[in-house]
Formats: C-alpha cells, sequence, structure tokens
C-alpha cells in the first residue's frame, strides 16, 4: 500500500474541489475513471460454474489501473475490479455494475451490492493468517431481515500452511496455501489464501454470508 | 457489461432451504397448524404457539366442510385467526327445497369466524406448552368453541397434546359442565362478543400425538371431542363414524407445507399450509447497487489548500456541487431538492423515491457527499423532503462517516452521535433544483377486483387494465387520476343485497362494480404544504374514490422526536354514480336490494343525489415494541357519529398486520350482519417479493362485512402515512440500512 496508491486516492478529492466546483462535473469521479478502464474486457457470464474464463493477459495489457480478478463462486459469476477509494488501509474496489468489495491487507472486510452484504468486519491481519500459530476472533456485521445489524463473533484458527503452485490468468506462482477455519455455534466456514513469498495474499477464497457464499479474488497486478 | 448480477429468486430459494433445515435440524419439531389454520393437531388445537410474527394461511376440505384461514402470530404468546367457512349439502335433510330461506337460504352455508389464542405458558424442562383460545368467539358462534390445552415434547420428535374443550369442542364425550350450563346463542346480526357462553356448558377432554418422522413427514393422530352435531348430526352432511383423526404431512419447503387424512372414520382430508414471515426477506436482503464509498480527506498539514474556504464566494459553487452530488444519487432514485452551505456546513435536502428505507437514502447522501463536499465541510445536515414538505434533519458529523465506514458497530455508534431534528417551513436560502419539475410519471398496467364475502362466494374477482397518472407540477402539488376497465370478471353476477335503513355509501358495491366499466376510479389534486415546523397540511379536491368525490382537508401535527401525532380531517363529499364517470346522481336502481325495488315488492327509498360532511379527528401512537395504535373519533360517511380503534403491528421492514373496530351510533339492527364494522388490515412491501428497493406497499382490507355504518372516505395521500416515515422513529428503525 505505498505511497503511489494514496495517491491515485487522492486525485479524485482533489478534483471534487477544484474541477468539481470549476464545473468538470462527474468526470472526476473515480469510480467512473474504473468504468472507462475496466468496461473494455468485463463480460456477462453465465451461472453454474465457470466456463473457461474470457481474461488474457493480452486483454489486461490494455488496462492502466491497477484490477484484481473477482469470482463469486456460487453463480460463477466474474468481474473485473479497479480500486475506488482508501479508507485508513481498507481499500475499496468496485466493479463496472457498482458491486464492492472492501479489503484490509487482501482480507474481505465488506461487501455491497450483494444483496446479503457483509456490512462490516474485524479480521485477522496478514501476519496472523501467514504465522500465528494460536487462535483468534473474528466479528462479521451483516443486516438480519428488519435491517437490524447482527454482529456474530466467531473463533478462528489456520488448520494448514503448506506450499503450493497457482496460476493466475496464465501467470504461476510459488505461494503458501493457508486454510483458515472459523466457527460461532453451528454456523461454519472456510476460508483460502495463497500468500506470496513477500507477504502478499496473490489469491484467497472468502466466505461472505449465507446467501452470498464465497468469493475469489486473484490480484491481477504484477 | 452486466457482471455480478445477483438472483434473487434463486437466491431466495436456496437460502429458504437452508433455513427450513437449519430450523428443523436445531430444535424440537416446529408447531404446525391443523385444519382450522390455528396452531394444532388435525382438527383439535395445541398448546403451543407460532414463531412471533408468523402469517400463515390455510386452505383445508374434508368431506363437504371447506375453510379457509388467515393466521397471525400477533405476538410471542397471542394469536389471532381469520376464517371463511363453507359447509355444502347444507339442506340435504332440510325439507324446505327449492325454497330455503333464512339460513336455509342457500344449499352451501358460508360463515365468516375469528378466532384468539393465549399461550399462557411457555415449554420448559418438565412444563408443557399451555395455550387458552377462543374459537369463533365473536359472530353467529356456529363452531364457537373454547379450550384449555397443554403439548409437550417427549422426544424431539414425538410430542403428546392433551385438552378440555367447551362448546363445539365440548360435544363428544362430555364429563361433565364444570362451570355451568351454556346459555342459548343470541345471534341476532352477529359480531357480538358472546362472553357469557365461553368456558360454559358441557366440556369434554380431547388429545393426540404429533411423530415427526423425518425433516420432512410428521404423522398425526388425534382423538376429536367435536361431534360436529350440527354437520354430521342435524344436517347429514356427512357421517361422523369415529372420534379418531389420522393424518401424515410433509414439509415442502419453508413457506409450504401440505397434509392428507383420514377424518372422523369416513372422510379423506387435505390441507394446504403457506406461511409468510415478516422477519425474514428473500434472498436475505434487498439487493442494490453498491453506494459511493466514503472519500476521506486529505489532512490538513498535507493539503492545506483542498481545507480551504474560499470556494463559498465562487458564485456558481452551489449550482455545480448540486449537480454533482445530483449525478451521483440519481441512480438510486434519490433527487436533490436543493443544497446550501457555508465554510463548514451543507445542508441538503433530498426527496427518496425509491428506497424503502429512509435511513439508507440518508446514508447514501451522507456518502455521496464526502466525495463532493470540499474539505472545509465538516457537518452535514441531511432533509428528508416528502411532497415537497421537509420533515426531519439528520445531522451528521463527516469525521464520523470518515472513522466508522468498517466498524463492525457502525449502526449503533452513529446513531449516538447523530441529531435528529424537526425543520422549519422552508429551508434557509438555498440553491434549489429547477430541472425535475413539472414531472409526468404513468403506467399502463394489469389491473384486478376482488369482492370478498359477498354472501353467495367466498370472493369474485374481475381482472383488466388500469392506467395511472400522476403530474406533479411542484413536488407538493399533485394531478393524479386513474381509469380502469375489466376484460373478464364475474363481478356482475348480482349476490344477495340485504335491506337496509342507511344511505348505500358502501354496500351498492355491487352496482359500481358492474356498472364501472371503465371507470374513473380516481381524477384529483392534491397539494400539501408544511404550516409549521411540526404541522402538515393537505387539500384535495376532485373524484377522490370510487364511490365519492368533493374536497378534503386535513391537518397533522408530528413533532419529530414524538411517537404520538395528532391529525383533523373535514371533508364535504358527495356519492358517485355507479357508473363511475363524472356524473353525482344516483339512479333509482342503485337502491334496490332482496327487500325492495323488485317487481311485486315495494320501492326502494332512492335520494337522486347524497352530500355529506364528514371528518375525524384522529390519534396515533407508536409503541416502542412494535405495536401501533390510531384513534379516530368522528362523523361517518352514513352521517353516523363514533369512533375507530385500529391496532397493528408493524414490523421495521414495512410489513404491516392490523385489526380494526369501528362502533358508531347506528345500532345493530340497522347496522346489518356484523352489528358493527370490523376487519383486517394487511400491508406488505413490494421489495419483500422483487429484492429490489421500492417504495410501494401492497395492501389489503378484509372486511368479514360490508356494510354501511363506520366507513371512512378513502381519499389517496393521507398526511400521517405520507409523511411517518421521516420522522425520528421512521428514520431509527431501519437504521442498519445506513451504512447499506
Amino acid at each position: 500500500m505505498g505511497a503511489v496508491l494514496e495517491m491515485k486516492i487522492l486525485v479524485p478529492s482533489a478534483l471534487a474541489v477544484c474541477l468539481g466546483l470549476a464545473g468538470c462535473g462527474n468526470d472526476s469521479d473515480s469510480f467512473m475513471m474504473g468504468r472507462l478502464l475496466t468496461s473494455s474486457i468485463t463480460a456477462r457470464l453465465s451461472d453454474g460454474p465457470a466456463p473457461a474464463p474470457a481474461f488474457t493477459r493480452a486483454a489486461l495489457a490494455n488496462i492502466v489501473t491497477p484490477v484484481q480478478l473477482v469470482t463469486r463462486e456460487k453463480t460463477g459469476q466474474k468481474a473485473v475490479v479497479a480500486k475506488i477509494a482508501d479508507n485508513g488501509g481498507v481499500e475499496t474496489w468496485s466493479s463496472v455494475d457498482k458491486v464492492t468489495l472492501s479489503l484490509r491487507q487482501g482480507v474481505v472486510v465488506a461487501t455491497r451490492g450483494f444483496g446479503e452484504d457483509l456490512m462490516a468486519a474485524e479480521v485477522p491481519g496478514t501476519a496472523t493468517l501467514a504465522q500465528s500459530g494460536a487462535g483468534y476472533t473474528r466479528a462479521h456485521t451483516l443486516l438480519n431481515g428488519l435491517d437490524a445489524p447482527v454482529r456474530t463473533i466467531y473463533n478462528c484458527k489456520i488448520t494448514e500452511r503448506s506450499p503450493q503452485s497457482i496460476v493466475v490468468v496464465e501467470l504461476s506462482y510459488k505461494t503458501t496455501h493457508v486454510v483458515e477455519m472459523c466457527s460461532a455455534g453451528d454456523q461454519t466456514f472456510q476460508n483460502e489464501f495463497w500468500f506470496e513469498g513477500n507477504g502478499k495474499i496473490r489469491k484467497s477464497r472468502q466466505w461472505v454470508s449465507e446467501g452470498v457464499g464465497h468469493m475469489i479474488v486473484e490480484d491481477l497486478r504484477r | 457489461m452486466m457482471t455480478f448480477t445477483v438472483q434473487p429468486i434463486r437466491t431466495a430459494v436456496v437460502v429458504g432451504l437452508a433455513l427450513v433445515f437449519a430450523t428443523i435440524a436445531s430444535a424440537e419439531s416446529r408447531p404446525t397448524l391443523n385444519l382450522y389454520g390455528g396452531t394444532g393437531l388435525i382438527d383439535m388445537p395445541s398448546g403451543e404457539a407460532q414463531p412471533d410474527g408468523m402469517l400463515s394461511v390455510t386452505s383445508s376440505h374434508f368431506g363437504p366442510i371447506s375453510r379457509t384461514t388467515l393466521n397471525f402470530q400477533i405476538s410471542e404468546r397471542l394469536s389471532g385467526s381469520f376464517r371463511f367457512l363453507g359447509v355444502r349439502d347444507w339442506n340435504k335433510n332440510a325439507g324446505c327445497l327449492p325454497t330455503c330461506t333464512g339460513i336455509d337460504a342457500f344449499n352451501t352455508y358460508y360463515d365468516r369466524s375469528f378466532d384468539l389464542r393465549y399461550r399462557i405458558l411457555k415449554e420448559g424442562k418438565y412444563l408443557p406448552a399451555v395455550t387458552i383460545g377462543l374459537q369463533d368467539f365473536v359472530g353467529t358462534g356456529v363452531i364457537a368453541g373454547e379450550y384449555i390445552v397443554a403439548t409437550k415434547n417427549l422426544t424431539p420428535d414425538l410430542k403428546v397434546t392433551a385438552g378440555l374443550g367447551w362448546g363445539r369442542l365440548g360435544t363428544y364425550g362430555s364429563i361433565g359442565s364444570p362451570f355451568g350450563t351454556r346459555p342459548p346463542l343470541v345471534i341476532g346480526s352477529g359480531g357480538n362478543f358472546n362472553f357469557d357462553q365461553w368456558f360454559r356448558g358441557p366440556a369434554a377432554p380431547f388429545g393426540g400425538v404429533e411423530w415427526q418422522i423425518n425433516d420432512a413427514w410428521t404423522f398425526k393422530a388425534e382423538y376429536s371431542s367435536d361431534a360436529y352435531a350440527e354437520e354430521a348430526g342435524a344436517r347429514g352432511t356427512f357421517k361422523r363414524r369415529s372420534p379418531f383423526n389420522l393424518g401424515l404431512e410433509y414439509q415442502y419447503n419453508d413457506q409450504m407445507r401440505v397434509g392428507a387424512y383420514y377424518m372422523h372414520g369416513s372422510e379423506v382430508g387435505i390441507a394446504a399450509h403457506f406461511f409468510l414471515n415478516p422477519k425474514q426477506r428473500a434472498g436475505g436482503g434487498i439487493t442494490v447497487s453498491a453506494p459511493d464509498a466514503v472519500a476521506v480527506r486529505p489532512s490538513r498539514q498535507s493539503d492545506p489548500e483542498a481545507w480551504s474556504t474560499d470556494w463559498v464566494t465562487q458564485t456558481d459553487a452551489g449550482a455545480i456541487l448540486r449537480t454533482n452530488l445530483a449525478k451521483r444519487l440519481s441512480d438510486d432514485g434519490i433527487q436533490v431538492a436543493s443544497i446550501s452551505y457555508d465554510g463548514s456546513t451543507a445542508q441538503v435536502s433530498i426527496r427518496n423515491t425509491r428506497l424503502d428505507a429512509e435511513a439508507q437514502a440518508v446514508g447514501r447522501t451522507a456518502r455521496a457527499m464526502t466525495n463532493v463536499m470540499p474539505a472545509s465541510v465538516e457537518r452535514f445536515e441531511i432533509v428528508s423532503v416528502v411532497n415537497g414538505m421537509p420533515v426531519s434533519r439528520v445531522t451528521v458529523r463527516r469525521s464520523d462517516l470518515e472513522a466508522l465506514e468498517f466498524d463492525t458497530l457502525a449502526t449503533a455508534k452513529l446513531l449516538d452521535r447523530v441529531t435528529i431534528s424537526s425543520t422549519p417551513v422552508s429551508l434557509r436560502d438555498a440553491v434549489r433544483d429547477t430541472e425535475t419539475y413539472p414531472r409526468l410519471t404513468w403506467s399502463v398496467g394489469p389491473y384486478a377486483r376482488l369482492r370478498l364475502f359477498d354472501q353467495n362466494a367466498p370472493f369474485k374477482a374481475g381482472l383488466g387494465i388500469q392506467a395511472n397518472a400522476k403530474y406533479e407540477i411542484t413536488p407538493g402539488f399533485i394531478l393524479r387520476g386513474k381509469v380502469t376497465k375489466l376484460l373478464v370478471d364475474n363481478l356482475s353476477d348480482r349476490p344477495p343485497i340485504p335491506g337496509r335503513t342507511l344511505q348505500p355509501v358502501r354496500s351498492a358495491n355491487y352496482f359500481y362494480d358492474s356498472l364501472g366499466d371503465p371507470a374513473i376510479e380516481t381524477l384529483s389534486a392534491t397539494y400539501y404544504h408544511k404550516l409549521s415546523s411540526e404541522v402538515y397540511g393537505r387539500v384535495s379536491v376532485g373524484y377522490l374514490e370510487r364511490m365519492f368525490g368533493g374536497v378534503s382537508t386535513e391537518v397533522l401535527w408530528m413533532p419529530t422526536a414524538r411517537r404520538w401525532a395528532i391529525g383533523a380531517e373535514l371533508n364535504y363529499v358527495a356519492q358517485r354514480s355507479p357508473d363511475q364517470r363524472f356524473g353525482f346522481g344516483l339512479p333509482a336502481t342503485m337502491y334496490d336490494t332482496d327487500a325492495c325495488g323488485d317487481a311485486g315488492q315495494p320501492a326502494c327509498a332512492s335520494p337522486s343525489s347524497y352530500r355529506v360532511l364528514t371528518g375525524h379527528l384522529s390519534g396515533y401512537y407508536k409503541f416502542d415494541n412494535g405495536f401501533h395504535a390510531q384513534v379516530d373519533v368522528g362523523r361517518y360517511l352514513a352521517g353516523d357519529v363514533g369512533a375507530t380503534l385500529a391496532i397493528k403491528r408493524e414490523f421495521e421492514n414495512g410489513w404491516k398486520v392490523g385489526a380494526f373496530v369501528t362502533k358508531t351510533n347506528v345500532s345493530a339492527a340497522d347496522f346489518g350482519s356484523g352489528s358493527f364494522d370490523k376487519g383486517i388490515t394487511l400491508e406488505i412491501p413490494l421489495s419483500v417479493f422483487t429484492g429490489k428497493p421500492s417504495r410501494e406497499v401492497r395492501g389489503n382490507v378484509l372486511r368479514p362485512f360490508g356494510r354501511d355504518g363506520g366507513q371512512r372516505l378513502d381519499v389517496d395521500g393521507r398526511l400521517y402515512e405520507t409523511v411517518r416515515d421521516y420522522r425520528q422513529d421512521g428514520l431509527t428503525e431501519q437504521w442498519g440500512r445506513f451504512w447499506k
């Protein structure tokens, strides 16, 4: 998350102040920027297990903004997401059709636009996932059918750390495969993370909610 | 271009099934319903209760008897049912065919009944669940019975029920009359509480077992204390050979259960139960595209220029800010009505045209403002405007939005930090939206008209098309019209029309149904105006509803931070011609009843026009346990004077289930069947079915007897229901949606 990313975030706010007032209008909208940049390669995919995705490095070469590939496991739907905001280390990534995923160091802390969204979450840091042997907790907040927030505390532990080679859109990576198991009463879920040697998450498979299921997030940045 | 297209229906089914399995696996077997549609075995009640808020519809049939029941678990302990009953072959033994009269007038006997049940004891480790109940406790009392019943789970799969019944539940195997003899029923016009009968007369034990074979299948067996003395005995509609009933039920999914039964040693029965849980939403939530993320300001040190307040002096700043904000919010159906500001505060007034939760509209506006407003603006004031009337102002600190965006307790923490207050009549100097109005909205769509319980049939229906148009000259000055045309219907079958003494303000509905085709149902102008910071006003003129036209005026005193409101309404209206064109002349034929008007009968009194001054004082109170009470006192359409009490259970997500009674100075005899006006109301937000945001609500009023006493004008857009969603409690009960 270095200075480069922060600057990208600051540009739109600066535009809102100056250009916005000068009548530049919504072009300063960072989301719109993401839309323009990503629209050329997003495609609607049918339900069911994902068919061969139309995402290739050749297509990605046309995108200048950093993107990640998100797959909703339940439906096989895929979207390329671009970063639209950064709030205190939580980055919000949006698809063209305004579905967002917010990540803290690659770990999902919120979703919007899916229906049964994860409203907010307290999650382990990458250090805990990559190294810690002790158990820890997560807190997930969802809305119930009456729109009241329900905060659930999960007890979690790492059940597996093993080397694994993965391929993310034509490029292969040597990673450590980390499996996280969490439970609260009779509710359980499992997350998987693939860490690179530099401690960054290259790929993950993370639980959102009963209705939304798992999200697979693949970092397409070089 | 679409990527994540969430499919609400499929998700709904998946979630629904998951919930069924979760429920069945975790708890003892669920409380089931009987053929009366109440919690129970087969024909007998049980000691349990449904989950709080559960709404169910049961259709059951055995032999000549059909019952359709709407059952509602009003609170954790109290439940109520409304039932429509039909018994075929009613005159099999009557010997009056073919010209039967009175109770024998029809070969199928129809009746309506209400039940109440109260669970006095919840099942514990050793104690059973115990319920006391009144069946058909108001009305003709044909199926009246009282009971006390206990149910205990012996194992998670097996429960036993034993009870003692009175009335019709004490007619077989009686053990005597512990509380004295049952006085004879005085039916009169029906609809009265039969207090002196309750728990009197012979009492008889009943009981049964329920075995949950697996997740889906349940076996039931019971010993019934109901002799069916009238149906099987006196009238011989079927043969009752045994007190034992057997049944097998299948839970298809969370919303549906079906059963097949062997009844009374002679008949086969079937039942279908449909469950709606207002506390759950299909798909687990409303699917709306993501809101703007909170844009965090740069620190003052790193970018002092961004924090400058020089922009305030820029002459077109307001117009630019308003336009930028409006662009961000237009996809959510939020209109930015006006904007005003100084260096540190920005006030934005919004009109929410789509989102069912106003908190979500406010939350999205706040987040959009973090993207649009210069860094020096710390205080956001968001004003909810409805029909041109500003209602409440939510003041939120921008730094709180920045700090709480990903906090797992954000809903409660932010609610602590915002203030919600009344707004003045008009907002201070502001840059206004000059483009959105005037605005024409229109639709053409399918149309359905139901006529319930008209003595001949449970319901009659018509299907057709409707055209709606709404022209908003300004946000508070609205012209509205609705034209309908039936294409297929059986509404023109004339039902029996009992004689009457009051002006037929409602009971001539058959003539309105059959003559108004096409019909101009409404064509009116409405003007809304806020009179002071807590007082709202409305004037409506024109064809206000399908039976009346004229002038309707209303004022409402509704402090934003209170749970009560007081309103006054005064209307001067004339009854419309049944053809529902433009006239107010009343043809003599619409006064026809079974007692007058036809050949050989005296002519009916038939004034050729009818005008009335009608109005009410109304008090409204929202209890903090989800119940809502409304009392109206005044003069009704037939000129009768009295009061209405309406109680509703309201769910935060917009479901409302209620009941009302009206008593006026019309005597029970003059009122006719039912003695006084009463009914049930049901309102369901459309978003429940679609999973998409919408402010549309589907509502229905069920009246067991549609008569003329105690009837109010049915004018659109009354003030209280128009503005209360924007009051403090309306904003905060769905506050979780602020962050969605």
